[in-house]
Formats: structure tokens, sequence, C-alpha cells
């Protein structure tokens, strides 16, 4: 098995354009476990986690994060979104965050992936270029499917792009155990008071990442009601119909790590709770 | 010299282990070694109709392919040989082996395993072992009256798909239940857990002339050296076991699995053959803890004293009864419902079923935590039934002096009221608690260990003692232990006593570690040939003084323990963290300090885990948590710190007045844990505790 450590972009998408066959490694801590299990049987690898533009970000009014950033990297360099910051807390254990990258939750694209939500919410752009060119696909259309994505696959993951949305964002993870676990639901939500805006997105509760489009226009107007540049306090009946809204949203399944109708009961509570952190802040 | 015993211990093999020196059977290797992998049955419940292995033999680098004619008859087990070393007429669970290939590359062989081709004719399969243990349930061993036993006679069972069963009665229990106040029952459910040690299974035969000898992970190696001469028709003396470090044990290392098929490898190829077990079969195939269904009945007199008790037990031993070692065939501890109590009268009747799941085998106290979960969730039941505090309902029952306990048996002594006031002391028991949290209580006793040994010690002209020893070290300190002891009794610094663990041919015969046996029984091994090695250099014996150490520990006494165990439940998600835990432990005295707060910590995370998330969840046979992503065990995050009092001046029976911890407090953590829940307001009987089964039982459905 041919394995390439590209350090130029141009090299690695020249390699890609040459072998469509090959599989991009990163941090590998999902492509290592696919080999284990002799899922994956990659014909030709090809590492990208020592390309210098891969690892770079910029923040200010309009972030991006290099694809090849660690979660540990990112926590300590500051990911330019909150929520992003707690997702990559949560994930795996301090192994699996000193290798694991964004670029490789967004690569195997599964509906458990912690960032996603998060970029979802954040209305990111996944930057996506080949030797041809550069694709800018927003989030809400990267993901197709439970590890499917519009990515060819002569396209590398470079980045993501977000517009900076201020303090107000959050992730809550629920899982069965306190570290080390995958999501048995999420949820991402962020109130961009300077542009009016609320994103709230699931995971782990459907074959892709979901926005709550009538819980966010839901908050959307309370927001309205009660100025956005003023602290929201919530009622409790306005927090039970955001829940049931958010509960509405999901398209959970059954299986070990939870039942779809616990999945959709915990999502609104966590939903609820979310807004009346942020809404106070 | 200062006491030894008072100087927290150095593990002796502890510089090799953190430093990656130390060699696991898995790094044994061999010139011209081949390397093995199975084909397992896709079926829970199939005949064999036919195994077509020419694409597999095709496959280069492969240098044998067998199949269960090749093997037939041979089938392997602790104590009865049930399981077929590769099946040749019928498969019993998913995963059930129907050949074995031995090649040049792992991957080799792992391909032509991949390509061996069978045919198949499903069977009815049955996974409840109640179903099973019915009236014309499908049978799992047809032929099971040709099974051989080893070193007894198999006792009788009341249904072909029984693997054991056993019926307790003593006293009156008619009479005790008439004379009852009230009268309680309740059934509750555990699944099947994994031990989840850090090394998998593996082992590596070869044929060296008339002697086979095996490397392996099997802790018991004398035990294992017995097997193999029965399965393969070899005298014991032409076989010879190495263990070398075992990767934690569990109690599931005691049964062997690859070993079998990598004789008969071995044998036709006349090459060295390895396998290194990957751990979703260990998830999949290696002996569990048995899943259980108890229901349990008990009559209590107006202040809650209990009358009389009444417990059927029913335990899934899947598809083999291979892993079981004791001739019940039945976990250990299969008949104590009620452990640590004064019950007058009692009749326990306790069933192991065959059923089409992967074979059952020991875990850490075999058959205790089941028992405890309902033993200590259904006095608790009681308690607020009565509306008594559940550690008070406690200190009245707890067995004292002279009382009888579920077996009937008399206790001579007992240190329960003791540890339960000291319980009561140490962790606050009645001080308020904030909203939202809950404070449980379990106590538990376990009888220490019992068996004979021998070990060989040599003093030498510095005064510095080696001593040799059959006994293997699973991780608890064996090795450590033996050496403290000599030291302490020869007053000399620890140091100057090498303890080496040798192979089956260089070792007097020795029962392996197991049943919390070692500190017992080697340790007074140990303690004995220091004695006689004193003897001899103060009767003027000039060295190097070779003595043999012998002990045959046969006390009747147990240890006991209790923990208080508070939590913190979020009545929206039904999640709940345990955010503090007190254990009071009747250890006797301690030799390995270090090791001694280990197995108790370690006890109480490997009970949390039961507890709170572990489940071998099978789905029509399956195993459908076979990794550790799925298989989840706890984290630190999930392990609160553990308030640790020793009461350490009740003698046991082991050197110097030790008792045994190893398998003392893992059981009874499910229970408090159990309590603690019920205590903020969500009654959960079913392990694990789950936040979802909270949240149901919060809202009042069933959990
Ligand atoms: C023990 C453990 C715990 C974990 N816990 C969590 C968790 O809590 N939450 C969570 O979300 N995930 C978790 N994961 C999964 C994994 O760590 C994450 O998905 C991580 O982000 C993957 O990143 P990576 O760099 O290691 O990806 P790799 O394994 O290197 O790659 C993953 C996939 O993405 C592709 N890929 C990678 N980079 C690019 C790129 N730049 N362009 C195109 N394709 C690319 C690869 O070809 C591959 O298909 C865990 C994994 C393990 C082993």
């Amino acid at each position: 098995m041919p394995v390439l450590i590209a350090r130029r972009l141009d090299e690695a998408l020249d390699e890609l354009a040459a072998h469509p066959d090959t599989t991009v490694l990163a941090g590998g801590t999902d492509l290592m476990v696919e080999l284990n299990f002799g899922r994956a049987r990659p014909a030709r690898v090809l590492a990208v986690d020592r390309i210098d533009e891969l690892r770079q970000s910029a923040g200010g009014s309009r972030v991006r994060l290099g694809a090849a950033v660690t979660y540990a990297r990112l926590l300590r360099d500051g990911a330019g979104s909150r929520a992003l910051e707690e997702a990559a807390r949560t994930v795996g254990s301090p192994q699996i965050r000193g290798a694991g990258t964004v670029g490789g939750n967004l690569g195997t694209c599964s509906p458990a992936g912690d960032t996603l939500p998060v970029l979802a919410a954040l209305d990111a752009v996944v930057v996506l270029r080949s030797a041809r060119g550069e694709r800018r696909v927003p989030f809400a259309e990267f993901m197709t499917g439970p590890k499917r994505s519009v990515r060819r696959s002569d396209e590398l993951i470079v980045a993501a792009e977000w517009d900076d949305a201020g303090p107000a964002q959050t992730f809550v993870k629920v899982g069965t155990r306190n570290a080390m676990v995958i999501a048995v639901a999420s949820l991402a939500m962020v109130i961009d008071r300077a542009r009016r805006r609320v994103g709230i997105a699931l995971g782990s509760c459907g074959p892709t990442i979901l926005r709550a489009p009538d819980a966010e226009r839901f908050v959307r107007v309370l927001c309205d009601e009660a100025g956005w540049d003023r602290p929201l306090r919530l009622s409790e009946a306005e927090r039970t119909e955001l829940g049931r809204l958010v509960s509405a949203a999901a398209r959970p399944i059954d299986d070990v790590r939870g039942t779809s109708a616990y999945r959709r009961h915990v999502l609104g509570v966590i939903a609820g709770r979310a807004l009346a952190r942020l809404g106070a802040a | 010299m200062t006491d030894v015993l008072r100087t927290p211990e150095r593990r002796v093999e502890g510089r090799e282990k953190v430093t990656g020196t130390a060699r696991y059977a898995a790094d044994a290797a061999r010139e011209g070694m081949l390397h093995a992998a199975f084909a397992g049955s896709p079926y829970p419940h199939a005949r064999v109709l036919a195994v077509d292995t020419a694409a597999a033999r095709a496959v280069p680098g492969v240098r044998a392919v067998l199949t269960g004619a090749d093997v037939r008859p041979a089938r392997f087990g602790r104590r009865l040989l049930d399981w077929p070393v590769l099946a040749w007429d019928r498969v019993r669970f998913i995963g059930d082996r129907v050949a074995a290939v031995a090649a040049d590359t792992p991957e080799a062989a792992e391909r032509a395993a991949a390509l061996v081709d069978v045919t198949y004719e499903e069977l009815p399969a049955v996974f409840d072992m109640d179903a099973a243990l019915a009236p014309g349930a499908p049978l799992i061993h047809p032929d099971a009256a040709d099974y051989r036993m080893l070193g007894v006679t198999r006792p009788p069972v009341p249904h072909p798909n029984a693997q054991g069963h056993q019926v307790h009665e003593h006293g009156d229990p008619a009479a005790g239940f008439a004379a009852a106040a009230r009268v309680f029952e309740h059934e509750l459910a555990l699944p099947p857990v994994h031990h989840a040690y850090l090394e998998p299974r593996a082992a590596l035969v070869w044929i060296d002339g008339a002697t086979v000898h095996v490397v392996t992970t099997n802790k018991a190696p004398f035990s294992l050296r017995a097997q193999l001469a029965a399965v393969a028709g070899v005298a014991e003396d032409a076989i010879v076991v190495h263990t070398p470090h075992v990767g934690g044990d569990f109690g599931g290392k005691g049964l062997s699995l690859d070993e079998w098929p990598l004789y008969f490898l071995a044998r036709v190829t006349g090459r060295p053959v390895r396998s290194v077990l990957r751990y979703a079969d260990e998830l999949q195939i290696s002996n569990t803890r048995h899943g259980a269904r108890i229901r349990l009945r008990t009559g209590v007199d107006r202040d809650g004293r209990i009358t009389a008790h009444e417990a059927r037990v029913r335990f899934d031993g899947g598809a083999y009864a291979a892993g079981k070692p004791i001739p019940f065939l039945m976990p250990g501890e299969a008949m104590a419902t009620l452990a640590g109590y004064r019950v007058p009268a009692a009749r326990v009747e306790a069933t192991c079923a065959y059923t089409n799941h992967l074979p059952a085998g020991h875990d850490r106290a075999p058959g205790q935590p089941q028992n405890s979960f309902a033993a200590e969730s259904h006095l608790d039941l009681i308690a607020r039934e009565l509306g008594v505090d559940p550690l008070e309902l406690r200190e009245r029952n707890a067995i004292r002096a002279g009382d009888v306990d579920v077996h009937g048996d008399e206790w001579h002594a007992s240190e329960m009221p003791r540890v339960l006031a000291e319980l009561r002391r140490a962790s606050g028991w009645g001080r308020p608690l904030p909203p939202g949290h809950g404070r449980g209580v379990a106590l538990g006793a376990r009888h220490v260990g019992r068996g004979k040994t021998s070990l060989e010690l040599t003093l030498d002209e510095r005064g510095d003692v080696v001593v040799r020893s059959g006994v293997t070290d699973q991780g608890g300190g064996a090795l450590t232990m033996i050496g403290r002891v000599v030291a302490r009794e020869l007053a000399i610094a620890p140091e100057r006593v090498r303890v080496e663990q040798v192979d089956t041919a260089r070792s007097p015969v020795d029962p392996g570690v197991g049943g919390s046996r070692v500190t017992m029984v080697h340790g007074n091994a140990a303690l004995d040939g220091a004695r006689k090695l004193a003897a001899a250099r103060d009767a003027g014996a000039a060295p190097p003084i070779r003595v043999v150490g012998s002990a045959d520990q046969t006390a009747h006494m147990f240890g006991s323990y209790a923990y208080a165990v508070e939590v913190e439940l979020d009545r929206e998600t039904g999640a709940f963290r345990v955010v503090d835990a007190t254990l009071v432990a009747d250890v006797g005295t301690v030799i390995n300090p270090v090791a001694v707060r280990g197995q108790l910590e370690g006890g109480f995370a490997f009970g949390l885990g039961q507890a709170l998330m572990e489940e071998l969840a099978i789905v029509g046979g399956r195993v459908v948590t076979a990794s550790f992503g799925e298989y989840k065990i706890p984290s630190i995050a999930d392990v609160p710190p553990l308030r640790l009092v020793l009461l350490t001046d009740a003698p046991g029976p082991g050197p110097f007045g030790a008792k045994s911890v190893g398998e003392l407090a893992n059981p009874a953590v499910v229970g408090a844990v159990a309590n603690a829940v019920a205590d903020a307001g969500a009654r959960v009987l079913t392990l694990p505790i789950s936040a979802e089964k909270v949240l149901a039982a919060l809202r009042g459905g069933a959990a």
C-alpha cells in the first residue's frame, strides 16, 4: 500500500487527480479503526496532516479553520467559535484530541460527528479543492447521508469557514458515560445577536445533521420580542414549546445507545436548557 | 528493622511493565512460527452439513486447514468437556468455530478462514433461559450423555438444557413465611457483561519431540495442562505450560479457547502456531459473566427481621458449560441470594441454562453481583415499604456470631455489625442531602480463598532467598506478596527475596490464580517455607538451604464489607452521577497496602461499570456491542473519589492474619447504586441503570 506524505497542497491535489482511488489520511482516528476492523483496505494513502495550508486558521469576523487542525490545537489556540470548542472538548480522549482533526470529522461525515452540528448551526461553508479548482459548499449541502458527502474523490477538504457569531452559542452532548463516548444525541445552538440569526442543529438524531427550522423561527421571534441585544428570560411554557419543536425536528432511530423516544425527549430538554443559558447571557 | 508490612510495596514486576519490557503471551515467537485464524458460525444454532476448504487451502502461504472432522471427538472444558474444538455436526452460537487455518502470515490465515465454505441447516435457537428450560424446548446438546467430566461425575440436572442445578433448604421456610408479618416478592434481571481486561487471549503451541509446549494467557497453567492432556490424549508430564505476565484476568483467563485448535494445527504442520484473539472475538465468543433473572421472596416480622426466604435464580450459561470449573457447573456463588444476612429458614433453587448465546464463565466473584443486586434491591424495597431506614434494616438483619446464613451455615464470628456501624459513621449517613440527591447502601460478604499449593525456597550464603512458584501473576501482585511474606518472616528487606514464576515442568503442582486464593494459599505456603528456612538456619544448616513450603487452606471464614453511595439525579433526562462513595471493608492484616487499595478501588470501579453502563447486548444471538466503542466501561470521569475505611484487626486465615480482597468488594456496588438512584426517586430493576430506564421509572413506567 503506497503512502504519500504530502507537504504541499498542490502536490496532494496532483496525487488525488492522478489516483482517484487514494484514501486521505489526517489524524487517522477514524481511518485506523476502519482498517483495524477490516472495513477499509485502501489501495493508496495520502497523508495530509503536514500540509501547512491545511493547518492554518484565521480569526476575525470571518473565521477560517484549516481542515488538518487538531482538536488539541483548536482548544489551545481558540477556534473562533465557543460552541466548536465545547464540542472539541467532548471528543474522545486526550490522545484522540491530539490526533483527530475537524477535516477528518467532516471527511467521515457521521451523524454523530461532534463538530458537525456546530458547523451546521453556524451556517459554515466547507471549502473543497481539487487540481481543477475550489468549491465552497454550505454545510447543509455538504452532508448527504450517514457517512456520505458531496466531496469528490479528487477533492480535499481544505477548511471550514463561517461568520463569527459572538458568544451566545453552545454545544450539548448526551452520552452513556462522561468521556470517550459517541453521542446518544447532541445539539448546537447559535444566537448571533449582531446578525439576528438563530441556528439550531441536531446530531445523532437522523441520517444527517438536522436543522430545526421551526425551533429556530420560534427563538427568532422570542429574540425579536425581547430585543436582540437584551437578555431573554424564558417562561416555562416557552421552554416546553421549544423542546417540542426541537423534538419534532429529530428523526432518530432505536439502537443500543438509546431509543428514538428517549432521544427526542432528551433533545427537547437540552434545547430548553441551552436557550435558557444563552438567552440569559 | 521496621516491619516490612508497614512500608508500601514496590511491585516486583512494576519496572518491566511501566517500561514496556514485560513480555506477554502475544509477544512469544519461535522460529518457523505460523499464524492461526478461525472460521466461525454466522448462525446461533445450525447443523453443519458440509465444510469445503478447497478455496482456503489455495490461498498462498496456507499450511493447514482443519475442520471438525479432523479433531472429532475432541471437546474441551474446565470441568465438563462440552465445547467441540471445532464443530463437526452442530454449531451452538454465533462465532462457534468450524475451521482453523495455519498460515505463514496472519493476513493469509485470515483470508483463508474467510474462504472456508460451510453449508449449514439452521435449527431453532433459544435465547431466553426460561424458554430453554421449558418442556419441549429445542435441545442444544442432544449428546450430553457422552460428555466427559474431569475428576468427578456430573450431578443430575432436571432438564436436558440445564447445565447445572442446585436446591438448598434449611430451617422451616413454610413456618417462617406463616409467621411473617409481611411477605415481599421481587424479580430482578442482569445482562451478561465482560471482564474487559486489557490483554486479549493469546497462545503459542509447539511440539518438540514428545513434548507439547504452550505459552498462554491462561492464569491456571496446571489446570490447562490437565485439560489439554484430556483433550489431546497425551500424558500431563508431556505438556509444559508457560504463562508469562497476564494482562488482566478477573476470572476470564481461566478458560482457554485457542490452545486446543493450535495444538491440532501444530501437530499437523510440525510448526509452532500462534494466535492472538481479536478483541471483537473476546466480546463475541469468550466466557462472560452470566446474565441472570432472579426472583426473591422474603418474609419479615414486624421489625423487619427476616423470618424466611425463598429464591429462584436463573443463569444464562450460553452454549457451553466449558468455562465453569466447579462440579455443579454453576457460577460459584449461585446460591448466595442474601449473603451477609441472618436467614433462619430458606429455600434457594438455582439453575444454569444452556442457550444459544455465547458461553458464560467465571467473572470476578462469579454469581455474586447477580445475587447481590437482587438481594440488596429487594431488601431496600422492603425497608421502604416498612418505612424503616435502609441501613437500619440491614443492621437488624446483619449476620452475627452464632447466626446461620442463607446457606444454613453458622458463622462463628462476624464483623458485619462493626462494618455497618463504621459505614454509618464514615459516610455521614442521615446527613441531609441536597435536592435531587439520593443515598443508597448495600452490604456484602465473601468467603476467603481456599486451596493448597507448594513452592520452593532457597536461602543462599548471603542470606538472600529465591522462591520458585508455579503461580501466575495476573496483575494482582501475587509475586510481590509472596516476597513480602518471606521477607517479613525472615526479617530481611523485601528486595532480598526474589520470586520466580516458573513453568509447569519446574514447579510443584499449583492451583493457579482464582477464587480469591492467592494470599490465603500461596501466602501461607510462603510463610511455611520461610519458617522452615529459619528453623534450618537456626539449627545450623549450611547454605544453600532448600525447603518446600506448603499450605492447605480450609478455614471457613468471610470478609465483610458495605458501601454507601450518593447520586445526583437529573429528573428531566434521567441521567445521574455518583458523587460520593464510602466503602468499609474487613480485610484483616494488610500485606500489600497499595494492592489492597488497588483491588478495592478497582473493584468499586468494576462494579460501577456493571451498575451504570456495561451490557453485552445480544440481539438474535449476535453480540451487538462487540467493541469498546459500544461496550462501555467507566472512564475516570465516571468514578468518584472513594472513601475507603479498612478494618484490619479481625484476623483471617492468611499469613499474619490476612483475608482476601480480590473479589471482596465488587459485587455490592450494583445494589448500592440502584438503591441510591431509588432514593432519588427511580427504582430500576434491571442493569445497567441507564438514564433512559431512570427516566421511565421517574415517569412511573416499568424499568
Ligand atoms: C477512541 C475514539 C473516540 C472518538 N470520539 C469521538 C467523539 O467523541 N466525537 C467525534 O465526533 N468523533 C470521535 N471519534 C472519531 C474521530 O476521532 C473524529 O471523527 C475525528 O475528527 C477524525 O479525524 P482524523 O483526522 O483522525 O480523521 P482520519 O481518520 O484521518 O480521517 C477520517 C476520514 O476523513 C477523510 N479525511 C480526513 N481528512 C480529510 C481531508 N482533509 N480531506 C478529505 N478527506 C479527509 C479520511 O479519508 C477518512 O475517510 C473518536 C474516535 C476514536 C478512535
